[in-house]
Parts: C-alpha cells; sequence; structure tokens
C-alpha cells in the first residue's frame, strides 16, 4: 500500500504489506497515526468532551499545543474563521506535528497556498470539495471522500485533475448500524490494493469523532470515550491508516492499541 | 456469548447480589449471556453449592470451570436442562472431561497453547460424540489474541471439519474489554471474562449491535 510523508517530512502513515497488524502475514511495525479534533468554534460541541481539556478549548490554538502534550499524533483542525490559512501556518509552527485541515473550500485553497513549512491533509466535506482540492493541492495530500462514491473512480478523477498525494475515506466510524458496512468497505478496499490492485493503495482515513454523536447530552465523558475507543479499535483492525478522534481518553487508549497490536 | 464469572469462594449473600445485579445487566443489555462459575476452593462441595445457588437464581447458560472432573460431576448434577459449558480440559484429563460432558450432555471447551495439539483434542472429544465444542488457545494479551483467533479462523475455512468455536479467556476491566473485542472482530468468539463494569457491557452490546 501506499506511504505518504505528512508534517515536517517526519510522519509516515500507510506503507501496509499485510492485513492489518498480522505478523502472520509478516505486518509492518507500524500503527495507524491518532489526530485529535480541534475547533476554532464551540458550537455544538459535546460539552462532556470540552470538559477534558481544561479550558484550554476555547482557543485553538492552546488546544492544538495541548493534543501535542497528550501524546497525539496529529492535529484535526475544524475551522469556520477567515484569518484560518495564517492560524494554521502558525500551528504548524508551535507544534511541529502533523496537521489536517477541515473548512470551506476556498479557506482550503488559501491555507493550501500559503502553508510550505508543513504537509498539510486537507480533509474535504465532500466529494465536490475533494474534486476542487485536487486542482490546487500545491503537494500538500488531499482526502477524497468517498462516502457514497466509489473511492477508485473518485481518486483517478482526482488525479486526473493533478491531486498527487491521495488519502481515502471511505465513510466516518460510529457504532450504529453503519459500522459493520464501513468495516467491510474498509477491509475490501485494502486487500484489493495488497492483492495488487494499484488504484486500491492509497492510504485509509477514517473518523471515528462522530462516535460521540449517538449519545444524548448527559453521557458521561468516561462512556463517550468507550465508545470511541471501541469503534477506532474496529477500524484499525479493519484496516484504517490514520484516524480523528474527539476525546483524549480514546487518543490514548488507540495509540495503545495500536501500539500493541503493532508489537511496538 | 459473553460470560462473566462468579468465584465459589464468594459468599451465600454477597453471590447473590452479584447475580443479581448481573440479572440487571443482562435485561439491560443482553450481556451476560452466561455465567461461567469457578471452582477456587478446589472443594467439590463448594462447588456444588454454588452451582445450585447459581441455577436457582439464573435461568441463562452456565459455564462451570474446574480442573477437577470429580467437581464437576457434583456440580454439574445442578445444570440439568439448561446449557451447560465445561471449561478445564487439556490433553492431560480430556477423558475425564469427556466422560462427565457425556453424562450431563454439556458442551465442552478444550484448551492448550499449541494450536496443532488444541485441534487434535478437539477432534477426539467431537469423536467421542461431545456435541459442541470450544476451542482456547490461551491468549495471554490482545496481539496473541489477534493472530490466534485469526490463525484459527484461518484453518477452519479450509477445513470445514474442524468448525470448532473460540473461547477466549481473561480477566476484568478495559483490557479484557479490548481482548473480547478484538476476538469478537475476529471471530464469533466464546468470550469468559472475570469481570466487566455496566460501561463496558453497554459498549460490547452496542458493538455487538453493530457489527452482527
Amino acid at each position: 500500500m501506499e506511504e505518504i510523508l505528512v508534517g515536517k517530512g517526519d510522519y509516515v502513515i500507510g506503507g501496509a504489506r499485510s492485513p492489518p497488524f498480522l505478523e502472520l502475514d509478516n505486518a509492518r511495525n507500524r500503527r495507524p497515526v491518532i489526530f485529535g479534533e480541534a475547533f476554532d468554534s464551540l458550537e455544538g460541541y459535546h460539552e462532556s468532551a470540552a470538559s477534558m481539556f481544561s479550558g484550554r478549548q476555547t482557543d485553538v490554538e492552546e488546544w492544538a499545543v495541548m493534543w501535542k502534550e497528550l501524546g497525539a499524533d496529529g492535529i484535526c483542525l475544524r475551522l469556520t474563521g477567515n484569518d484560518s490559512p495564517s492560524l494554521v501556518k502558525r500551528i504548524c509552527e508551535r507544534t511541529r506535528i502533523p496537521v489536517m485541515v477541515t473548512a470551506e473550500t476556498d479557506v482550503l485553497k488559501d491555507t493550501a497556498k500559503i502553508v510550505d513549512n508543513s504537509v498539510l491533509i486537507l480533509n474535504c466535506d465532500d466529494k465536490e470539495q475533494s474534486l476542487a482540492l485536487a486542482e490546487c493541492s500545491n503537494n500538500h495530500i488531499v482526502v477524497a471522500k468517498c462516502n457514497d462514491t466509489d473511492p477508485i473512480e473518485l481518486t483517478e478523477e482526482m488525479t486526473t485533475k493533478g491531486a498527487k498525494n491521495i488519502m481515502v475515506d471511505l465513510g466516518i466510524g460510529k457504532m450504529d448500524d453503519s459500522l459493520k458496512r464501513l468495516l467491510k468497505r474498509i477491509g475490501d478496499y485494502r486487500m484489493e490494493g495488497l492483492n495488487g490492485n494499484v488504484k486500491s493503495q492509497h492510504t485509509v482515513l477514517c473518523d471515528v469523532a462522530p462516535s460521540w454523536d449517538v449519545h444524548d447530552g448527559n453521557v458521561s465523558a468516561r462512556m463517550a470515550s468507550m465508545y470511541e475507543a471501541t469503534v477506532a479499535l474496529a477500524v484499525m483492525m479493519a484496516g484504517a491508516d490514520a484516524i480523528i478522534v474527539k476525546g483524549p481518553g480514546a487518543a490514548d487508549m488507540a495509540r495503545v492499541y495500536g501500539e500493541e497490536l503493532a508489537d511496538l | 456469548m459473553i460470560a462473566l464469572t462468579i468465584s465459589d469462594i464468594m459468599d451465600a449473600d454477597n453471590a447473590i447480589l452479584r447475580i443479581s445485579d448481573l440479572l440487571k445487566r443482562k435485561t439491560s443489555v443482553e450481556i451476560p449471556n452466561a455465567l461461567c462459575i469457578r471452582n477456587d476452593s478446589f472443594s467439590p462441595d463448594t462447588f456444588a453449592e454454588m452451582t445450585q445457588l447459581v441455577c436457582t437464581l439464573w435461568d441463562g447458560d452456565v459455564i462451570l470451570e474446574s480442573v477437577d472432573p470429580s467437581s464437576l460431576t457434583k456440580a454439574a448434577i445442578h445444570t440439568i436442562g439448561r446449557n451447560t459449558t465445561l471449561i478445564g480440559a487439556n490433553s492431560g484429563n480430556l477423558d475425564e472431561f469427556i466422560m462427565v460432558a457425556r453424562m450431563f450432555n454439556c458442551s465442552l471447551c478444550v484448551s492448550d497453547e499449541n494450536i496443532e495439539t488444541l485441534f487434535d483434542i478437539a477432534k477426539t472429544a467431537k469423536d467421542s460424540g461431545i456435541g459442541t465444542i470450544f476451542v482456547d488457545p490461551m491468549m495471554r494479551n490482545m496481539k496473541q489474541c489477534l493472530e490466534r483467533c485469526t490463525d484459527i479462523k484461518r484453518i477452519k475455512e479450509i477445513i470445514p471439519d474442524l468448525d470448532f468455536k473460540i473461547a477466549v479467556r481473561s480477566w476484568s476491566g478495559e483490557y479484557a474489554m479490548t481482548m473480547a473485542t478484538v476476538s469478537l472482530m475476529v471471530d464469533d468468539a466464546l468470550v469468559i471474562v472475570d469481570d466487566l463494569d455496566w460501561d463496558s457491557c453497554y459498549t460490547l452490546s452496542a458493538l455487538l449491535s453493530s457489527i452482527r
């Protein structure tokens, strides 16, 4: 499977040569990378999740730094502001770990232009945004959002439009009926790639933060973190190379699970 | 199937409280599906008394865990009429376990760290007329759990005659939950853990509903 370099070039994602983690099949000793979510607006954000960031969630830069302190491999910024491109650049400088960005298309395009000190992951909201970003990714990585789309078709189209580095997102991870289908999609995509289909060899990103959305507002942080970590473990076992999480509890658990399964 | 454990050294009052709590969990989240009674006392009488108490209060499946076939014989009398599985069989005591399992029409779980030996024991039990057989490759951690469950699953796919269910034995807490998650993701295993709290039972129940 494809291997990509992110951040300052010192983080590697992907490169699988076997089904996930299996020493039986000569697996690489490499675990999936964990990105922690940080927002520039807390509107609609889960209160029990916010309680885990000691007040630092009110400043997105501080929040990003906190994720680094907590041991996350990268930060997933979800931005709404117009000053986002310069903000992303500052966060890359301060944290020096891989940064993934979700924002409006124009903001992502500007961000891709001005950030030249780090390889970003441009995390798209939908297929249209993936195609729009493919034209001007400026050597950053563009996420092919394949919720209801064939990943091979979309990544081919993105490549035609100029995208050089692509990750695929085959759907969100949450604890409901959709999980079974998602696990199959991820597993099938990886196996097809391992069986030699070069069009099915991109690294796989999975966002498990929506695990929180299946609970009502009164859920405890522990319970929501257990759901999130369990979904993270399930998608890692299916073949996800990178995970986005909401809570530090799940980030920690997912990292430990990944380290043990990858025999690190 | 997920089973939680009750030790036979627990006093009767505490045992009743624990069974009552587990019954509430079963009603609420369908976990545990079974109770495992463990012969920590090494006394046949104590084991039989606890089994009798559990069977009075618990209407689900029962697992009897002991290394002593005579203790199992005394206890299994109280489980007649329900799905019962015996745990503790290995290459050294297989004949006695087969005898007890046949006498009380129980399922049998056989254990060995070597997968080839494990399948040999299971095959012997099957040829002796035991209906349902579980294979326990004695996994100590999540990594072993993934590797061995996958190995066994692949062997079963190649040799359908060896279609035995995997059994996973683990301790308690968060790590036991991850062992359960890994084994359930790989194959539809019988998971026996010492204990899981309510949140873990909820989470595993939600996972099972999502992936089945």
